[in-house]
């Protein structure tokens, strides 16, 4: 210790930060700091501006200003053990306490029914394999939409002695509720059906599948990871699983959420955390700045998603128009507001992919060919869909009209390049 | 469809269209050229590519043709689809 020149400006960046952050001091009221804290993006405000042509909020949305305020603000207030006895850990775990309450509002459950996971993925895998573990005793069949995420499958597959049987869908990627109850009715340990498909965006009969499984006491997991901060959050399910990089906030938060009196029983080592739920040290800044990019969701969901499901709209009428031999795919009414996904005839994913990036247009695909998936889809192929040449595109938050302009200007090209490459003009 | 020994029985065709080893959407693209090259034919598509099974039955709706028998190719090595005119016709 030798004076002044040690003592940390006050304000100033605090000695843990990493060198390059750039940041400066993380403001409670979320006020000042913005214009120093990353790429150029105009003052900051409240509302989001997705990176320019960035059509694939399906996969990741982009964070939210408010996720980023509360972030940085809660790095410093909310960094201690939640379940210590002292000033810092009081402090953590009253902005734990206060995020809880705010995420299960808008999931229509009460804050002690929901956990924080390390991710959506973690918190699917621990709802089947929980709701598994706490009903051996009736089986460990486990049925699902045949549409489900692959975390939802594997989950199901790694139930101990389980079995995993798949409910099929219509072509527009709706579960027959029929089928569903027929193998509901030959017994089952938990049922599995997302509220709306990720890659189609079709909205699923969960009400419908939710009273199936009442009629046989088999308990009902939602992976509801597209539906929440974008459209209602369904009810009925026994446990409800989510994913907050959907709705802008970081990346590393899920939510699983049981029912007060859902058999659910954890299937991890004993660890006290997150009511038992799950394991593991909780990341108090991301479940703050996950609450806060939710309520940020929800507080313009109404004027935003409208917006969306417009756009959408116009892409679902213009490219078949703009495009030969498209087949666009899910349903146009019963839907998510932001999802739509078509596949081009004698076209490759990549090559598709490849051709908008070059255009500085960012989507994704269901093809095979893309990357290491050898397989198209198995939702397309549930859906007995054309997979070729498969994209879809998900319009993030305050997505600007011009990038679905830009998409519907691009595209014809971009496919018309496609098929003169393979030689399969005018077939 | 096989005989009562369990042995692959070659549905009857006009020609094989060998695509094996190659992938989406090339076997779909030797199906449409063939059909525009001789319209009436029956073709029996063979491929080992795990779009086929999603995308042949699409294309025949999509372009009208009849997806008369699908399953194993005669060797076992992929699959086979036997995809004809349309009944009432040659289709487009």
């Amino acid at each position: 210790m030798s004076g002044e020149a040690d003592q940390p400006v006050p304000g100033g960046p605090s000695p843990q930060v990493g060198a390059g952050a750039g940041s400066g001091s993380p403001n409670l009221r979320g006020g000042a700091p913005g214009a120093a804290d990353g790429p150029p993006a105009g003052p900051a405000t409240t509302a989001s501006r997705p990176p320019a042509g960035y059509l694939d909020a399906a996969s990741s949305e982009p964070l939210r200003p408010a996720a980023r305020q509360a972030l940085l603000a809660a790095l410093d207030q909310g960094w201690a053990d939640p379940s210590r006895r002292y000033h810092d850990a009081r402090r953590a775990s009253l902005l734990l306490a206060a995020a809880r309450e705010s995420v299960a509002a808008v999931l229509g459950a009460r804050a002690d029914e929901v956990s924080f996971t390390a991710s959506g993925t973690q918190a699917v895998h621990l709802g089947v394999l929980g709701l598994a573990a706490g009903r051996a005793r009736s089986g460990s069949r486990v049925v699902a939409s045949a549409v489900e995420h692959s975390a939802v499958l594997h989950a199901g597959r790694a139930v101990p002695g389980g079995a995993l049987v798949t409910a099929p869908v219509d072509p527009l990627g709706r579960l027959d509720v029929g089928a569903f109850d027929a193998l509901l009715s030959e017994g089952a340990a938990l049922a599995a059906v997302q509220s709306a498909n990720y890659e189609v965006g079709t909205r699923q009969p969960v009400a419908a599948a939710a009273e199936a499984a009442g009629r046989h006491g088999v308990p009902l997991l939602v992976d509801a990871a597209q539906s929440v901060g974008h459209d209602e959050v369904p009810s009925g399910w026994s446990v409800l699983t989510a994913s907050a990089h959907k709705w802008g906030g970081p990346a590393g938060v899920g939510v699983l959420a049981v029912r007060t009196g859902a058999r659910w029983r954890s299937p991890s080592p004993d660890d006290p955390r997150e009511g038992g739920r799950v394991p593991g040290f909780v990341d108090v800044p991301s479940v703050v700045a996950a609450a806060a990019a939710l309520e940020a969701a929800e507080a313009e969901r109404r004027s935003e998603m409208p917006r969306l499901r417009a756009l959408v709209d116009r892409i679902r009428a213009r490219v078949p128009e703009l495009v030969p031999d498209v087949v666009v795919l899910g349903d146009p009414d019963e839907r998510l507001p932001h999802i739509v996904t078509f596949s081009c005839l004698y076209v490759d994913g990549e090559a598709l992919l490849d051709g908008l990036d070059r255009a500085g247009l960012a989507v994704s695909s269901g093809s095979s060919c893309v990357a290491d998936a050898l397989e198209p889809s198995h939702v397309l192929a549930a859906m007995g869909a054309l997979t070729q040449g498969n994209l879809r595109v998900s319009l993030p938050s305050g997505v600007a009209e011009d990038d679905v302009d830009r998409l519907l200007a691009v595209l014809p090209d971009v496919v018309a390049r496609v098929r003169a490459t393979l030689g399969a003009e005018g077939l | 469809m096989t005989d009562t020994d369990g042995v692959v029985v070659r549905p009857p065709h006009d020609r094989v269209l060998d695509e094996r080893g190659k992938r989406c959407p090339m076997p779909v693209i030797s199906l449409a050229r063939a059909t525009n090259v001789d319209p009436g034919q029956r073709l029996l598509l063979l491929t080992d590519d795990a779009a086929a099974l999603s995308d042949v039955p699409a294309w025949c709706s999509l372009r009208g043709r009849v997806l008369e028998w699908t399953g194993p190719a005669p060797d076992g090595m992929g699959d086979a689809f036997l995809v004809a005119p349309p009944a009432g016709g040659e289709g487009s």
